[in-house]
């Protein structure tokens, strides 16, 4: 079987973004900012994207508004598992030896 | 509308994966408040000592002690952003599965048998055990 990259997390803070949903369930923006040391709003238009596919779900707390927590949805587990075994796929394709000619 | 980019090469798709592993280390490693060690280990150890309680206090004292642990893990999780991630230390998960198991035997011990020493045994087995796994855990989140 042959998964496929997909065009939406394929940028690579996205890829990080949906890595660490995916390690956390429930992150707050904060601690996604300082991992991939971005601004505040190059970091909301990698997660607007995300969102927009469906991919991520964002809430503000209740306690402090200052504070988002973002979550991956089923459709956005889904999609990072495909694009992480796509790229699995490729490393071991070419890893292996090329048959016959 | 997001184009179909062209596909990574081997060593294109190396690094996303590394940086994969990278990214999900940064939020399972983030280091924990100091209190919370000190905190779980001595619920750990009231947990294990609740079969010392007499009944029918036995079952309250376990639920309310449960209940803490709970809600103190929970709350120090939502402080440092991510209440739900699991450390990466190995050491550290092994030190707190044994002593989840010396609770289990202080609990199943407790309700079988009347060997006090036994049960204080297994929680202070249990409070060693997340001891040695605190201070693990501290040291492989704060280099």
């Amino acid at each position: 079987m042959t998964s496929e990259l997909d065009p939406v997390i394929h940028p690579t803070h996205r890829l990080k973004i949906c890595a660490m949903l995916a390690a956390g369930t429930t992150v707050e923006m904060a601690v996604i900012k300082d991992a991939l040391e971005i601004s505040a709003s190059a970091l909301s238009k990698q997660v607007a994207a995300l969102s927009e596919a469906g991919y991520v779900t964002q809430e503000r707390s209740h306690v402090d508004s200052r504070r988002v927590w973002v979550s991956l949805t089923k459709t956005g587990k889904r999609a990072y598992r495909d694009h992480v075994e796509a790229l699995r796929e490729i490393v071991a394709d070419v890893a292996q030896p090329v048959e016959g000619g | 509308m997001e184009t179909i980019p062209p596909a990574p090469g081997r060593s294109e798709a190396a690094a996303d994966l590394d940086a994969v592993v990278d990214a999900q280390h940064a939020v399972r490693n983030r280091p924990w408040p100091k209190w919370i060690y000190p905190a779980n280990t001595v619920l750990l150890g009231a947990m294990a000592l609740s079969p010392l309680v007499e009944d029918p206090e036995r079952l309250g004292v376990w639920i309310v002690v449960m209940i803490a642990v709970f809600t103190l893990n929970y709350w120090a999780g939502q402080v440092i952003g991510t209440p739900f991630a699991l450390p990466t230390s190995r050491i550290f998960l092994a030190a707190v599965a044994t002593s989840g198991l010396f609770l289990v035997a202080a609990l199943a011990i407790g309700s079988m048998a009347s060997a006090p020493w036994v049960v204080v045994g297994c929680a202070a087995g249990s409070m060693v055990s997340y001891g040695i796994g605190s201070v693990v855990h501290y040291r492989s989140t704060r280099r």
